[in-house]
């Protein structure tokens, strides 16, 4: 008797066991993928209002080529040649202007090296917008941590079905 | 319809390799080594056969460059379980190396041994990364790759050309191999299009395909050496 209470214990630790590894390989794949954190606190929302620039002055190779680009430092050198406000990150962005270093901004949105993607195509030819692919960016205060809109083959396939682009596999993959 | 095809005079084919050598920096093809190599792990996409004709000094010397011939009736698709190698609407056999479960079915398969398959993972010397061509992957370990007709560069040319507003050319998209060539023994386009050379070309008289008896349906077609 006592030897069999034993085994249904070790079968439920073992069940536990499972499910325990289970759990933590689910929270491992629906988990926050990690946290992009910028060099400098760049806020968007502020220059599209109060300095009335649009997405195309900064990313400019959005609408003529296949990357959007981020800006460099010569692009925030117009402004930013002195302080103006009091934000430690403006100061940060002035003395780097001084400096004429680049800001090692880290990439949020990257499709893998085997997939083609060309922003003009969309964004000039399909006239779609940012917005559908990146979220509200003009509402951002702070950079983002994360893709907002994440980036997947079913949302690319599921565009192109609603509006009858061709899902050739080679079309985007090189 | 398109269907990208090429024709290959072989009166003008002088064997020079540029085409193989072409090829290989275009698609970032790995150097397995001369060992590698010699046991026929060779990852190259094209290649030369020479074919010898009678006795020296009275021979007659024939080089033929052998590539992926996109069959329009290809048996790589078919024998494919996962549908990592498929054919396109332009007549492209495509291959999805990310698909690609490496069972090499489709090697089994080609008749003109135009897939290789990856014994190892890609080895470049850490000088050569920054000269690897960014708009070709790497394929990994594991995978089955071949020629592409150099397909990526028909992505970017349909890109530009709908940038410009306009139909694509000729010249737009040709494949790193034929653009190489010094003896312009090689000609690409749309087989379909009466505007592009290879439309006309592959009717005439001297032309043939390799194996063509297996009903494969090669689009890569040959003009047979005549002496002059
Ligand atoms: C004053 C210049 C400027 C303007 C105007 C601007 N951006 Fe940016 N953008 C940046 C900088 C700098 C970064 C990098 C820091 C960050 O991620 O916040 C960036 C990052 C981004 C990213 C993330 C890119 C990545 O993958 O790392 C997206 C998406 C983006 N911007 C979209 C937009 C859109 C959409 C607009 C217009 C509504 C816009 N931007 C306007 C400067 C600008
Ligand atoms: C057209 C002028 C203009 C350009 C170009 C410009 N900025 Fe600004 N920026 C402003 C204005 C206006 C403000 C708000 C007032 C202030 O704080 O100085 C500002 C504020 C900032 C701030 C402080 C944000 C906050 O939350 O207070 C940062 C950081 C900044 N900019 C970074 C950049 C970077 C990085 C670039 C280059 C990619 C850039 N800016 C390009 C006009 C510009
Ligand atoms: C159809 C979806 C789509 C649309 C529309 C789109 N983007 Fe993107 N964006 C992407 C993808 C996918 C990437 C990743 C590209 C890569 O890795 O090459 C990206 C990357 C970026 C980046 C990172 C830097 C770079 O050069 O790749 C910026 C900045 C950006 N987009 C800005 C914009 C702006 C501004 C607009 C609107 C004018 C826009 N995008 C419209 C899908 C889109
Ligand atoms: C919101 C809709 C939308 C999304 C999301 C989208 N696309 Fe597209 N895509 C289009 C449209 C529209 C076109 C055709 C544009 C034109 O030429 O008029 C297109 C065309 C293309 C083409 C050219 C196809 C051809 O036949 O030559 C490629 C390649 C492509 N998209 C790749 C991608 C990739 C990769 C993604 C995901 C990262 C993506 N697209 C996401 C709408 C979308
Ligand atoms: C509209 C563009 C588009 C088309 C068409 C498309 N893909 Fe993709 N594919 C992507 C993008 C973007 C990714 C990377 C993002 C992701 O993993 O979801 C991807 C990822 C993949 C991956 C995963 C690679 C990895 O890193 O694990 C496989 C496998 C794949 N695609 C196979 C296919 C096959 C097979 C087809 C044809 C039936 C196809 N794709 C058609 C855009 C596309």
């Amino acid at each position: 008797m006592k030897m069999q209470i034993w085994n249904l214990f070790r079968v439920r630790g073992a069940g536990l066991l499972f499910l325990v590894g289970f759990g933590a390989l689910l929270l491992m794949r629906c988990g926050s993928p990690k946290e992009i954190v910028q060099p400098i606190a760049y806020n968007h929302k502020v220059h599209l209002t109060e300095a009335g620039l649009d997405c195309r002055d900064c990313h400019k190779g959005v609408e003529n080529s296949i990357r959007a680009t981020i800006p460099s430092i010569k692009v925030c050198a117009s402004c930013h040649s002195k302080i103006k406000g009091k934000s430690t990150a403006e100061a940060q962005v002035v003395e780097a202007v001084k400096s004429g270093t680049e800001i090692p901004w880290q990439r949020i949105y990257r499709v893998p090296d085997h997939v083609f993607f060309s922003h003009r195509r969309h964004v000039t030819a399909g006239k779609i917008a940012c917005k559908t692919c990146h979220g509200d960016v003009e509402k951002l205060t702070k950079p983002a941590s994360h893709q907002l809109v994440p980036i997947a083959m079913k949302t690319c396939m599921k565009c192109h079905d609603n509006k009858s682009i061709s899902n050739d596999c080679i079309h985007c993959h090189v | 319809m398109t269907k990208w095809g090429m024709v290959i005079d072989l009166n003008k084919c002088t064997g020079c390799g540029a085409c193989v050598n072409a090829c290989r920096i275009e698609n970032n093809i790995p150097n397995v080594g001369p060992e590698a190599a010699h046991n026929g792990r060779s990852m190259d996409w094209m290649q030369i056969v020479t074919e010898y004709d009678g006795e020296y000094p009275d021979i007659r010397i024939t080089h033929i460059p052998l590539l992926c011939f996109q069959c329009d009736n290809a048996p790589c698709t078919k024998v494919c379980p996962v549908h990592a190698t498929y054919q396109n609407s332009d007549g492209l056999v495509g291959q999805v190396y990310y698909r690609c479960i490496g069972c090499r079915f489709c090697m089994a398969a080609c008749p003109y041994s135009a897939k290789k398959f990856n014994y190892a993972e890609p080895d470049v010397p850490e000088e050569y990364e920054n000269h690897l061509n960014p708009d070709v992957t790497r394929r990994m370990k594991g995978v089955v790759e071949k020629c592409s007709f150099c397909h990526h560069r028909l992505a970017h040319a349909k890109d530009l050309a709908r940038y410009e507003d306009r139909d694509l050319r000729e010249s737009d998209f040709q494949p790193a191999c034929v653009e190489s060539c010094p003896a312009d023994a090689m000609v690409f386009g749309d087989l379909e299009n009466p505007d592009h050379t290879v439309h006309d070309l592959k009717d005439s008289s001297r032309v043939f395909r390799l194996e063509e008896e297996l009903g494969t349906e090669p689009k890569v077609y040959y003009l047979k050496k005549e002496d002059k």
